[in-house]
């Protein structure tokens, strides 16, 4: 990954941070739908420059990066053109190659932790050919979990359903790979960290 | 030693007057032309997981935690949506302007009495209220009143009626949330009306404001949310506001971006967060934090205190922000005891 641009999410009384990143991100989702190619693999990934671990709960910060390997992949994204409505809002930089001297690598990977007793028992009634009912009791003792990584929740624009996107990060010592989901995370693909 | 501001009872009253918002749906290419469809709040039953955090007690002890987590979490919650033929928002709301800022409502302090009306009539004299009316126009044409419902819309346009016969149009995406700069022969003409009624040249401003924003077919919309002060049990955990079946936008919610003014904190650079609105003590709720602190001698009383007694204040800045206040009046006595 050589080049990349910079997201800020303006801080602001009016509007919080995390309202924010589900309109941002939905935007940012939109334009690297458009970016797939035929195996739906997209060239620019997403890192998080101000995500910080914490025991108990960790944050995305208020910046997000888009990489690519060459200029000319995220020119053609315009990231500008997709954040145009939030102008406001926001702020972008243009295109920058990625420094010389770096902190390290990092992937940024979607987590889908099993949250919902509802849709597990669903699936698993269709799947072991038994009731929903008799699928609910199986996850009857089912402890809820409690997720400390950070998500942004996003709407489906298929299904008019919202969600959560969870967001893992994980430091790793060497580059590799050059794809991405449309979301811009990958569980293989490693950013630069600077 | 320096007379005192004797006033123990000292009030104004406001004189910007929104009306509450409005919320209809409506077609962009028709916004103009056809009628748009008041917004109903829709009810929604949704049932959640218990995710909150539990006493140690319960966490500890399997069977409790099961049986704390067996109850189905049951919420019903109010929202609103543009219909499913709808792409656009319409809010619309009043806002009258009233002259008058020298004369407080009430007032029983006599060097008050004696030297604020002539401070208050000196200001307006010399500024004629162009730098604060420029502002407040500004938020009008912006769009700041929609808060949650700006953010990632496509297109908004406010449509501004003075009581002249050609209406104001504003493509708010050509004005600043951040600053006051940008300036047209439209916003120009709005700044003079409402300086004129602030100076009180002209009697009596009542102001009709359209706004439209393009966010999308049956998007989501948010009107103002209901504070509940007491929750009972299996009642709504979110209640939207509502006037006679239609989705609004409170009043209060409408007068505190108008005057979302306030560039002349001292921690304005470093905080970067853009104006905040006009409040005694800078106050901005949803960061927890009050930009103008006594310690720093930037609070409304600190200043106001030496303003109104004929004191001049380190820079204009800080009559603008006094003035301000008062036109967004309150009650500012002070306690007779020391």
């Amino acid at each position: 990954m050589r080049f990349y641009c910079e997201i800020t999410l303006l801080p602001n009384p009016e509007v919080n941070l995390n309202f924010l990143w589900s309109k941002v991100f939905q935007q940012i989702h939109l334009g690297l739908v458009e970016m797939q190619d035929d195996r739906k693999q997209v060239p620019i990934g997403i890192s998080f420059p101000e995500y910080v671990t914490g025991e108990k709960n960790s944050a995305l910060g208020g910046k997000c990066r888009l990489f690519a390997q060459d200029e000319t992949t995220l020119d053609r994204f315009d990231a500008a053109k997709w954040l145009d409505r939030l102008s406001d809002y926001v702020h972008c930089t243009r295109i920058r190659p990625v420094p010389e001297k770096l902190a390290g690598y990092a992937i940024y990977q979607r987590q889908q932790p099993k949250t919902n007793k509802e849709r597990l028992a669903r699936r698993y009634a269709v799947r072991h050919k038994v009731s929903y009912d008799e699928a609910l009791r199986h996850y009857g003792d089912m402890a809820p979990i409690r997720i400390p990584t950070p998500f942004i929740r996003l709407k489906s624009l298929s299904s008019e359903q919202t969600f959560c996107l969870w967001i893992k990060k994980t430091l790793v010592s060497e580059s590799s790979g050059t794809c991405f989901s449309s979301y811009g995370l990958s569980a293989t693909t490693a950013v630069p960290e600077f | 030693m320096a007379i005192k501001n004797d006033a123990t009872v000292l009030a104004f009253e406001k004189k910007l007057v929104p009306s509450d918002g409005y919320l209809y749906g409506t077609n962009w290419n028709e916004r103009s032309t056809s009628n748009s469809m008041p917004l109903k709040l829709i009810e929604k039953s949704v049932r959640g997981t218990i995710s909150n955090r539990l006493k140690p007690a319960v966490q500890n002890d399997p069977l409790k935690l099961n049986a704390e987590v067996e109850k189905p979490n049951l919420q019903k919650v109010d929202a609103c949506a543009l219909g499913e033929g709808q792409d656009t928002l319409r809010l619309s709301f009043t806002l009258k302007v009233l002259g008058g800022v020298d004369k407080p409502s009430a007032s029983n302090g006599p060097n008050f009495n004696e030297s604020y009306p002539k401070v208050a009539q000196a200001y307006i004299e010399q500024e004629g209220f162009n730098e604060l009316a420029k502002r407040y126009a500004s938020n009008i044409a912006n769009g700041r009143y929609l808060w949650r419902n700006r953010v990632g819309a496509e297109k908004i346009e406010v449509i501004v009626n003075t009581g002249d016969d050609t209406p104001l149009t504003f493509d708010a995406k050509q004005f600043s949330l951040r600053n006051f700069d940008s300036s047209n022969p439209e916003l120009q003409t709005l700044t003079n009306k409402i300086a004129d009624a602030l100076s009180g040249k002209l009697a009596y401003l009542l102001i009709t404001v359209d706004a439209y924003a393009l966010v999308g077919k049956a998007q989501e919309v948010y009107p103002s949310e209901e504070l509940v002060l007491d929750k009972g049990k299996g009642d709504k955990s979110k209640i939207l506001y509502h006037v006679n079946d239609v989705a609004a936008m409170h009043s209060q919610k409408i007068g505190n971006a108008l005057r979302t003014i306030d560039t002349w904190y001292p921690d304005f650079d470093e905080a970067e967060i853009g104006p905040i609105a006009i409040e005694p003590y800078g106050a901005v709720t949803n960061l927890g934090k009050a930009f103008r602190t006594p310690k720093e001698k930037a609070d409304f009383y600190t200043l106001f205190d030496r303003f109104a007694l004929g004191e001049k204040l380190a820079d204009k800045n800080q009559e603008h922000y006094v003035m301000a206040v008062l036109v967004r009046g309150g009650v500012f006595g002070q306690s007779g005891k020391d």
